[in-house]
């Protein structure tokens, strides 16, 4: 080896050499910087990005959960107990929530109607849609029949009505007369005996062609025994309430108050509360 | 210091070769942030799909549930027809009065009764409510709610000009 070589070839060819690599590394980490630059800035906008769909989404998922939670948390009408009727099924549903306590079928009104005679006017035999509240419990409830009830038994049979008012006295036969005495509509014949009439839902009083109707408050405009045991008074002369007439059940057969079995009154009145309300659709 | 042209270019040789490692030292650490980087922008990409599709659920099912409530708030009888269930009811507030299966074509939306027919109730925005059997299994037209007649008419005579129909 020439003392040439040895002194400046050989430490000179290296020299460049490694300048050469040098200079490409720098110049390849040049592009790596500006490529971990872009990856830098690019991660920091999928941040904010990210930043912003989170927020986004919690913001909607807040009111979604406190939406549900309200709605879990509420004292709901349908978590409290309620009776539901179907006019179009005949049947009563007591429920509370989606769970049904109590069912079973009922009468419900005929919608038919009834002339008021000579007055033009009419009475529509429906039961009431809509939202009712039982009001009040009773036992051995007796039924005060209103004025329809007189009208229809007078054209059922053919009879005219009269009403009988305090001091008011109807002719009868061999002397006697149809009045009020105390709490009682009477015969008070020729010789003073007075004889109540007893009456009952089809036998009402009458005397010759006149179907009496007797003023409320007296003993012959009080049934008992036709509704049951019990009654769920829902107000406007509406009720549910038992029957004389097991065989209506199921149909749509009533004035208007929904009617069940003498036993299922009985259920409901031991089961249903004061307050309860009632939804007739 | 007296160097002779070889140490100098000896010397230099060494300068560069320690450049050169603290070159490759550096190239090292940026490729292992590159990758690190693109692991947390690929992480972040996904984090904000999935961010996005909970949102999107989450608005529908705010939706759903914001016009369950308006339904639930209706003091009055109106109908509500979950359209996922293919389920119609007549309500009042929060109680559901009667429940049926149907089958119907009608967009989400709060329309109006408009009329009741023994034939169809129509609903603003031109929709329909018609009755057919109880085994009916035709699929809905466009813009009606096939309801079982039974249910049909025992809705019908509870439904007023005017009441609410909520579609969610």
């Amino acid at each position: 080896m020439t003392t040439l070589t040895k002194n400046f070839l050989i430490p000179g060819t290296a020299s460049l050499v490694l300048a050469a690599v040098a200079g490409w590394q720098w110049s390849d980490l040049r592009v790596l910087r500006a490529e971990r630059d872009a990856h830098r800035q690019a991660l920091a906008g999928d941040s904010t990005l990210l930043k912003s769909a989170l927020a986004e989404a919690k913001v909607v998922t807040d009111s979604l959960t406190s939406l549900l939670d309200s709605r879990a948390s509420s004292d709901s009408a349908a978590n409290r107990p309620y009776l539901v009727v179907s006019i179009a099924d005949n049947r009563l549903w007591f429920r509370q929530g989606n769970e049904v306590l109590f069912t079973t079928r009922v009468a419900t009104g005929s919608g038919k109607f009834l002339e008021k005679a000579g007055t033009g006017e009419q009475w529509k035999f429906e039961t009431p849609r809509g939202r009712l509240v039982v009001q009040r419990k009773d036992i051995e409830p007796a039924w005060v029949p209103p004025d329809w009830h007189f009208e229809e038994a007078a054209q059922k049979r053919k009879l005219d009505l009269v009403r009988l008012e305090k001091g008011m006295e109807i002719p009868g036969a061999d002397g006697a007369v149809v009045t009020i005495s105390g709490a009682n509509v009477v015969t008070r014949y020729p010789d003073g005996r007075e004889v109540p009439f007893e009456v009952r839902d089809g036998a009402e009083s009458r005397v010759g062609n006149q179907l009496i109707v007797p003023p409320f408050g007296t003993n012959q405009r009080r049934y008992t025994g036709v509704l049951g045991a019990n009654r769920l008074y829902l107000g406007d002369g509406y009720a549910i309430h038992g029957t004389d007439n097991p065989n209506s059940i199921g149909r749509s057969v009533s004035h208007g108050c929904i009617r069940v079995r003498n036993e299922d009154i009985e259920t409901l009145f031991s089961i249903v509360s004061v307050g309860t309300p009632v939804y007739v659709y | 210091m007296n160097m002779t042209p070889r140490g100098l270019l000896i010397a230099l040789s060494l300068l560069l070769a320690i450049v050169s490692a603290g070159l490759v030292a550096q190239r090292s650490a940026i490729i292992t942030e590159l990758d690190v980087l693109a692991e947390a922008s690929a992480s972040a990409v996904d984090a904000t799909v999935d961010a996005g599709i909970t949102l999107d659920v989450d608005r529908i099912r705010l939706a759903l549930e914001r016009a369950r409530s308006a339904s639930a708030k209706d003091a009055v009888a109106h109908l509500a027809l979950e359209l996922g269930d293919g389920r119609l009811s007549l309500e009042r507030g929060e109680i559901v009065l009667r429940a049926t299966a149907v089958r119907s074509a009608v967009p989400r939306g709060v329309h109006l009764v408009e009329s009741i027919e023994p034939k169809q109730i129509r609903l603003s925005g031109g929709y329909a409510l018609v009755p057919v059997a109880a085994d009916d299994s035709t699929e809905a037209a466009a813009g009606t709610v096939r309801v079982p007649r039974a249910d049909f008419e025992a809705m019908r005579p509870n439904l007023a000009v005017g009441m609410q129909a909520f579609f969610f």
